[in-house]
């Protein structure tokens, strides 16, 4: 029983995981490819925001700048 | 996390068939492991330098822990020693690389907080490792051993720590799938309080 509970979990878990995260991405990944779902470890450590609105308001700053 | 899935469930499809050949033949697959390593490790980003190899095996390692008694469980129990060295060898890029990335690039002192429960996690990983040899187990008492192996619940919480604090899309996934090993981790123990309890009164 606890077992079948568990592997209800993780099905669960394993279904958002998967909505969350385009199969392809995770398969190219495999494949030895890097892509937007799985590469952005090394920006964390370096303290790069990931597509956030602070890169966002960056562009407009420039955009503004050249106007 | 759907590669860590996608890695987990094929490395408990191999337990379940290939559980006698794995125990059987675990110095090559060590060795071969240490290869694999050497060689993602000199080239680009990759599934084994991002750690999620090495977190498969480690999930193996811990749900195989929190089990009911039963044929799975004693099919992932024949190779639970080997995944650990295993996954032990598949982390070490994952860990190196970040760590002459932070020294050299961001300063070892400058590096956000989940960096620092990897590094943590990989030095309570070492012995335990060490220890999950067969003939290194040999030479220590039984007693001294499960003591050492209790380590393997810091780990598990130190690499909870790291990849939570990492915040990045996966958080919520991360943290449902440890607070699933807590709850089960601690029904577990309590179930086993209570039975020892039961057998000292009677």
């Amino acid at each position: 029983m606890k077992n079948k509970i568990l592997l209800l979990i993780l099905l669960i878990i394993g279904f958002f995981s998967f909505l969350k995260e385009p199969i392809s991405d995770t398969f190219d990944t495999i494949a030895g490819a890097t892509n937007q779902t799985y590469n952005v470890q090394i920006d964390g450590i370096a303290g790069a925001s990931e597509e956030d609105e602070e890169d966002e308001e960056e562009h407009e700053d420039y955009e503004e700048d050249e106007e | 996390m759907s590669i860590i899935y996608i890695i987990t469930i094929s490395l408990v499809a191999l337990a379940i068939f290939f559980n006698k050949y794995i125990h059987k033949y675990n110095i090559y697959l060590y060795i071969l492991s240490i290869i694999v390593s050497i060689i993602l490790y000199s080239s680009e980003a990759n599934v084994v330098t991002f750690g999620y190899v090495g977190f498969s095996f480690m999930a193996v390692v811990m749900f195989t822990g929190v089990l009911e008694n039963g044929k799975l469980r004693r099919k992932l129990v024949t190779v639970r020693a080997e995944y650990a060295i295993i996954g032990f060898i598949l982390l070490l890029p994952h860990g190196i690389i970040y760590l002459v990335y932070v020294i050299e690039d961001v300063g070892f002192f400058n590096a956000p907080f989940h960096f620092y429960f990897g590094v943590l996690s990989l030095l309570v990983a070492t012995p335990l490792a060490i220890i999950s040899f067969p003939k290194i187990r040999k030479w220590i008492s039984y007693k001294k051993w499960k003591t050492i192996q209790r380590f393997s619940y810091l780990f598990f919480a130190l690499v909870a720590l790291h990849l939570i604090l990492l915040q990045n899309s996966r958080m919520w996934l991360y943290i449902a799938l440890f607070m699933t090993y807590t709850l089960f981790r601690s029904y577990m123990f309590i179930q086993k309080k209570v039975v020892t309890s039961t057998k000292i009164s009677s």
